[in-house]
C-alpha cells in the first residue's frame, strides 16, 4: 500500500507553483465561439463526400506522385534529360532498322537458276579433284600386331645360365 | 463529479444525467449546454497535456464529437464529467505518442497572458520588467519541465494538481487503481521538483 503521507510530502511548494497552470486559459472571447466552430465543424462533417475505395486509391496514387515531383531546380535538367534519352532511342530504334532489313534480304532472297548453275560449276573442280586423288598403297601399312602401339615384350628363348662352376664328380 | 453551479442565477441548468438523456433521446440542443459547462475544463486538460493553443482546439472540438457520436455508449456508471475527461486524456495521449519526435515545447504567448494576471504579481518585486520577465522564466521553466514527464504522468499531475480531481476520480478516468494514481502522482512530483529546485 502506497504511503499517502508520503507521497504529499513536501510538495507544497510544487504544487502552488502547479496550481498557476489553472488560470493558463484562453480569454472568454475564444471559449464563446467554440460551441459556434463545433456547429460548423459538424455540417462541415455531414458535407464531406463519401470516399469510395476507388477515389481513395486514386488519392493515394496522386499523393505518391506529388511526393515524387522533384524540386524546381532538377525539372528541367530531367526534362532535358528525358527528351535526350528519347531522341538517342529514336536515333538506334531506326538505325537498327535499316540494318537488320538489308540483312534480311540477303538471307531471304532466292538465287536464280543462272545464279545456282554458275556457283554449282565455281565449286565442282575441287569437288572432282577430291575424288579423285590416288591413294598411295605403300604409305599405307598393313594392319597388323607389329603396328599396333604395344609395349615391348621380351621372351627369354634360351635357359637360364649360371655362372657356377659345375660340380664334377 | 457533479455539474458546476448554474451561471445564470435566474434560470437553473439541468443536471449532466437529464442532459445526457435528452441528447441520447435526440435532442442536439442539450449536448450544446453539456459542451459549454465543460469546454474550459477540457480545454486546460488538453492544454497542459500538449502545451499548444492551436493543437488544444483541434483535440477539444475532437474531443467533443467523439463524446457527440459516442453518446449512446454511455453509461451511467460513471459520471459524465469522469466519461468526458477519458474521453479528452486517451485523446491527448494519442496525440502526443502521434506527435512523440515534434518540438512542441513552443508556447503560445498570445493566450497565455500569465504574466498579465494580478494573481501572480508578486509585491516583493520592484520592477514591471523584471517581475515579468522572472514570471515568463516560470511558466518557460514549469512548461519545460512538465513536458519532460510521461504522458501518463503528465496527464496525472493535470488531473490532480492543475484540474484538482480527486485520486479515486483520475483512477476512474485513467481506468487505474487508487495506488496507482498516487504511485504515479508521487513519481511525477519528485521528477517537477528535481527539475525546478531552482524555483520551489
Amino acid at each position: 500500500m502506497f504511503n499517502k503521507e508520503r507521497s504529499e510530502e513536501n510538495f507544497q511548494g510544487l504544487q502552488k507553483l502547479l496550481a498557476m497552470k489553472r488560470t493558463e486559459l484562453p480569454p472568454q472571447s475564444y471559449f464563446d465561439g467554440v460551441l459556434s466552430e463545433f456547429h460548423n465543424r459538424q455540417r462541415a462533417q455531414l458535407l464531406e463526400p463519401r470516399y469510395t475505395f476507388v477515389s481513395r486509391f486514386f488519392e493515394a496514387l496522386e499523393t505518391i506522385r506529388e511526393s515524387l515531383q522533384p524540386r524546381p531546380v532538377l525539372r528541367y535538367a530531367m526534362a532535358t534529360s528525358a527528351v535526350v534519352l528519347l531522341l538517342a532511342a529514336s536515333l538506334k530504334v531506326s538505325w537498327t532498322d535499316g540494318a537488320s532489313s538489308s540483312g534480311l534480304a540477303l538471307q531471304t532472297a532466292t538465287p536464280s537458276v543462272s545464279e545456282n548453275f554458275a556457283f554449282t560449276q565455281a565449286l565442282e573442280p575441287q569437288k572432282v579433284s577430291n575424288v579423285d586423288q590416288q591413294i598411295d598403297a605403300a604409305s599405307v601399312g598393313p594392319v597388323s600386331l607389329d603396328n599396333k602401339r604395344v609395349l615391348p615384350h621380351y621372351v627369354i628363348a634360351q635357359a637360364p645360365t649360371s655362372y657356377d662352376t659345375a660340380m664334377a664328380f | 463529479m457533479e455539474s458546476p453551479p448554474s451561471t445564470s442565477e435566474s434560470e437553473p441548468q439541468p443536471p449532466d444525467r437529464e442532459l445526457v438523456s435528452r441528447t441520447q433521446a435526440g435532442d442536439p440542443t442539450a449536448f450544446d449546454v453539456l459542451l459549454v459547462r465543460y469546454q474550459q475544463r477540457v480545454y486546460g486538460m488538453i492544454y497542459n497535456m500538449v502545451n499548444n493553443h492551436a493543437d488544444t482546439n483541434d483535440l477539444l472540438m475532437e474531443t467533443f464529437t467523439k463524446a457527440f457520436q459516442n453518446i449512446h455508449s454511455y453509461k451511467a456508471d460513471a459520471t459524465f464529467s469522469t466519461w468526458l475527461y477519458r474521453i479528452a486524456v486517451n485523446h491527448a495521449i494519442n496525440f502526443l505518442k502521434r506527435n512523440k519526435f515534434r518540438n512542441n515545447l513552443s508556447m503560445d504567448d498570445d493566450d497565455a497572458d500569465l504574466h498579465n494576471r494580478k494573481e501572480f504579481i508578486d509585491t516583493d518585486v520592484t520592477s514591471d520588467a523584471e517581475r515579468q520577465t522572472n514570471l515568463a522564466e516560470l511558466q518557460n521553466k514549469l512548461n519545460e519541465s512538465l513536458m519532460k514527464l510521461s504522458e501518463q504522468h503528465r496527464a496525472v499531475v493535470t488531473l490532480f494538481d492543475v484540474q484538482g480531481l480527486s485520486h479515486a476520480e483520475i483512477g476512474k478516468i485513467m481506468e487505474c487503481s487508487e495506488g496507482t494514481v498516487r504511485s504515479r502522482l508521487f513519481y511525477a512530483h519528485k521528477q517537477l521538483q528535481k527539475y525546478l529546485k531552482d524555483y520551489v
